[in-house]
């Protein structure tokens, strides 16, 4: 699809979707497409009708990619650090199990 | 040969080009001229790098992991193996001196096996970084196992504590303890001398007491796969069997038992006589375990008693016994009684049949001159065992053997017999060893147990024959052999003991056999035509080893056992027609091998396997109390190597493990040249 095209409602309609319900099933790549996308019509762009909306919904999407990011982050440092102690749960978490003790 | 290395080791080539680049470029930029440096002495040389930087020491033995429940015991190496500076250790004078060295290096010491012993080993542990040990050769030193093997008694309150025995008050318990760097013995004198004469040349501290690099060092990979228990590494078996590969195997093989006369009739109460040995043996390092005294002796000798009956009763000698006799050789009794854990009795047989149970633990030497019979002091009918002992003792003055019984008061040695007790203590087990009390065999478990040991302890006890162990073992198997007959026969008829006699021959071809030799005319005999061509000239390992490979020993035992125990079937000519058919009893198995005369024969007889991988594994139970759970760690390579490695400086901006590797190898072409 080529942005420059599409009417603005249109353009509207895509960022929505992107944000909820597209967003969440490709976490977070989706929302960073959307991301860059749509930045330069919700915020470099001259006004027009629907920019609002547009402006939310990159927002929103900006929002959930750090939300996302950090409990990602956290979750990998903790997954890493204990997965030895957490014994059975630990291993079959695990994708590839390292080798030794 | 020596010469030629000698040049590409020193390759000129490489320290022309090599300083000069060098020179131009500076340190910055030595990674990548050296690669390059490399690149064109591949295409001009055509010799790999590797060959020029490293030198292989191939003759060495390992040590590896094992778990149980618990723990994980013997040696591992970092993944990306571990690096050490070589330094001579001969004396406790050398060991100071590495103990108070200013370098903040790691080391690998280069010890003889008179100094590697777990005290010094914790002397240097806690004064200097270790990366690995090598030890020097073989000539004596200790037993590895620890000093109290676990047995029947573990829950037993008084044997645990006033009545405990020390078996092995030679043992170290080094074999029971984990080592986080590798242990190689490294054993031929050429690999001795080439690691020697590098820390000689490159390693000896100038006057002022400093060392100059390049300095020799060792490159050793010895990485096991095993997490730290048995449970952990079952389960990971299992969750990273697709990503990851196995972590670990359950040590176990199969026990093989026969029967000198099929036993078709149901047994009555305490009816079966059963003799038994175990066929294998443990060291610190792997499968290499000689165990001359510890299960060699007892397993020959009873397979030498077990020709001697089965010559007998082939050429129609013997009338056939009241009782049934048994044989039972267990696989894997060295960690925690595997075999004998487990042993799968056929339907017919409960261990109320059991009557009683000869074992033949560590047999080769003597004590006192005699060899001594061992009871446990709360188990078995008083009147059974004094009459079993009596048998014993009547047939040892037939045959030449002293035999006198143990203090009443002393609980079993190690023995599998303590397995059956532990579920049945109606049954008469007697113990024949030689040691009265401690352990008389001072190598119990360890590699040091071969076969010259015991010959020189043996004439150290005044019998200077060199034939003196074949002897010694033949004589205790006629022995054995017709205190069987004669429990079977219950003293009726009266047997004939003069017709059994076991041949010295026979006991020396199977010591030769099994601790020298495994291509012997023997084992040519007891296997088909096609497999005599894959018997080694060298002695098989007699380490358990995982269930998944079938250990050769125990598949000679069991065709020896056919062998000697069976009957040829002259009428079948074919391969395809050696088994059973329908108008033949069941229970007899069939093997086809080349026999006596290389013909290809084949023979039927009460002779079985019967699996020896601990009930644990079955249960799933891997922390059980009951039965062994030790399994053996998975590796992928194993492997030592001598170079030189440059000042530490050069190398200390490359910060992963990985690059650092390579770049010492670049460093190192340089150094080599120097």
């Amino acid at each position: 699809m080529n942005l420059e095209k599409t009417t603005d409602e249109e353009k509207v309609n895509v960022c929505r979707l992107y944000t909820n319900p597209v967003g969440f099933l490709f976490l977070p790549f989706a929302w960073v497409i959307n991301i860059v996308w749509f930045y330069k019509y919700a915020f470099t762009t001259p006004p027009f009708q629907g920019q609002a909306e547009i402006k939310k919904y990159v927002i929103r999407s900006a929002i959930g990619t750090i939300i996302f990011l950090i409990a990602f982050i956290i979750w990998n440092v903790e997954f890493q650090r204990n997965r030895q102690s957490w014994g059975a749960i630990g291993d079959t978490l695990s994708f590839v199990i390292p080798k030794g003790a | 040969m020596e010469t030629n290395n000698e040049k590409k080791w020193n390759s000129v080539m490489i320290t022309v080009l090599y300083s000069r680049i060098d020179y131009v470029f500076g340190i910055w930029y030595k990674p990548k001229v050296c690669y390059l440096v490399i690149v064109i002495n591949e295409v001009a040389h055509g010799q790999t790098v590797n060959k020029l930087v490293y030198r292989d020491i191939t003759s060495f033995n390992y040590c590896v992991r094992y778990t149980n429940k618990n723990h994980s015991i013997g040696c591992t190496s970092k993944y990306w193996r571990n690096v050490g500076v070589l330094h001579l250790v001969e004396s406790f004078s050398d060991m100071n001196k590495l103990a108070t060295s200013k370098l903040d290096i790691d080391y690998v010491p280069l010890m003889t096996p008179k100094l590697f012993n777990l005290d010094n080993v914790n002397f240097l542990m806690s004064k200097r970084k270790i990366a690995g040990i090598i030890i020097l050769g073989a000539n004596d030193t200790a037993s590895d196992d620890k000093e109290i093997p676990d047995g029947m008694y573990v829950d037993n309150s008084q044997y645990q504590s006033c009545k405990r025995i020390e078996w092995n008050p030679h043992g170290s318990g080094m074999l029971y303890k984990s080592f986080d760097f590798p242990i190689f013995r490294v054993y031929m004198e050429d690999d001795i001398q080439r690691l020697k004469q590098c820390y000689l040349k490159h390693n000896m501290p100038t006057s002022k007491g400093e060392l100059i690099y390049p300095l020799c060092a060792v490159q050793m990979g010895d990485f096991m796969f095993t997490p730290s228990n048995t449970e952990v590494c079952m389960r990971r078996n299992i969750a990273g069997s697709l990503t990851s590969g196995g972590f670990c195997d359950p040590l176990g093989d199969s026990n093989v038992w026969s029967t000198l006369y099929p036993m078709n009739n149901p047994l009555k109460e305490r009816e079966l006589i059963i003799a038994a040995a175990q066929l294998d043996s443990i060291s610190q390092f792997y499968n290499f375990a000689p165990g001359t005294d510890n299960d060699a002796s007892g397993f020959i000798t009873l397979l030498s008693a077990a020709y001697a009956l089965g010559k007998a009763k082939n050429s129609n000698k013997l009338t056939k016994p009241k009782k049934p006799i048994m044989f039972a050789f267990f696989q894997g009794e060295s960690w925690d009684y595997i075999g004998s854990s487990r042993m799968d009795w056929p339907a017919n047989i409960t261990l109320k049949n059991i009557g009683q149970f000869l074992e033949l633990r560590q047999v080769g030497l003597e004590d006192e001159k005699s060899l001594w019979a061992h009871f446990d002091p709360s188990s078995g009918d008083k009147s059974r065992n004094d009459a079993f002992f009596a048998a014993l003792v009547k047939a040892g003055t037939g045959a030449g053997v002293n035999i006198s019984k143990a203090s009443n008061d002393l609980p079993l040695p190690p023995a599998s017999v303590q397995r059956f007790l532990r579920k049945d203590s109606g049954l008469s087990g007697l113990v024949l060893t030689d040691h009265k009390k401690n352990f008389t065999n001072a190598y119990y478990n360890s590699h040091y147990d071969s076969l010259n040991q015991v010959m020189d302890k043996l004439s150290s006890q005044g019998l200077r024959d060199p034939n003196s162990l074949s002897k010694h073992l033949t004589r205790l198997a006629t022995t054995v052999a017709r205190t069987l007959y004669m429990l079977a026969s219950d003293s009726n008829p009266t047997p004939d003991l003069s017709k059994i006699t076991a041949d010295e021959d026979m006991t020396s071809e199977l010591l030769h056999c099994f601790l020298q030799n495994a291509s012997c005319t023997l084992f040519q005999q007891v296997v088909s035509n096609s497999n005599a061509k894959n018997l080694p000239s060298s002695a098989y390992p007699r380490m358990v080893g995982v269930s998944q490979s079938p250990n050769q020993v125990t598949n000679l035992t069991n065709h020896l056992m056919m062998y000697f125990t069976g009957n040829q079937l002259a009428d079948v000519t074919k391969q395809s027609n050696c088994k059973s058919n329908t108008s033949d009893n069941s229970a007899y198995n069939y093997l086809w091998f080349q026999g006596q005369d290389f013909k290809n024969v084949c023979y039927r007889g009460t002779v079985y396997y019967s699996p020896a991988v601990s009930p644990a594994f079955l249960l799933k139970d891997y922390k059980s109390k009951n039965y062994s759970t030790w399994a053996e760690s998975r590796w992928q390579s194993v492997d030592l190597k001598m170079f030189l490695v440059p000042n530490p400086s050069l190398q200390t901006h490359v910060s992963s493990d990985y690059i650092r590797r390579y770049y010492r190898l670049c460093c190192t072409c340089h150094m080599c040249g120097c």
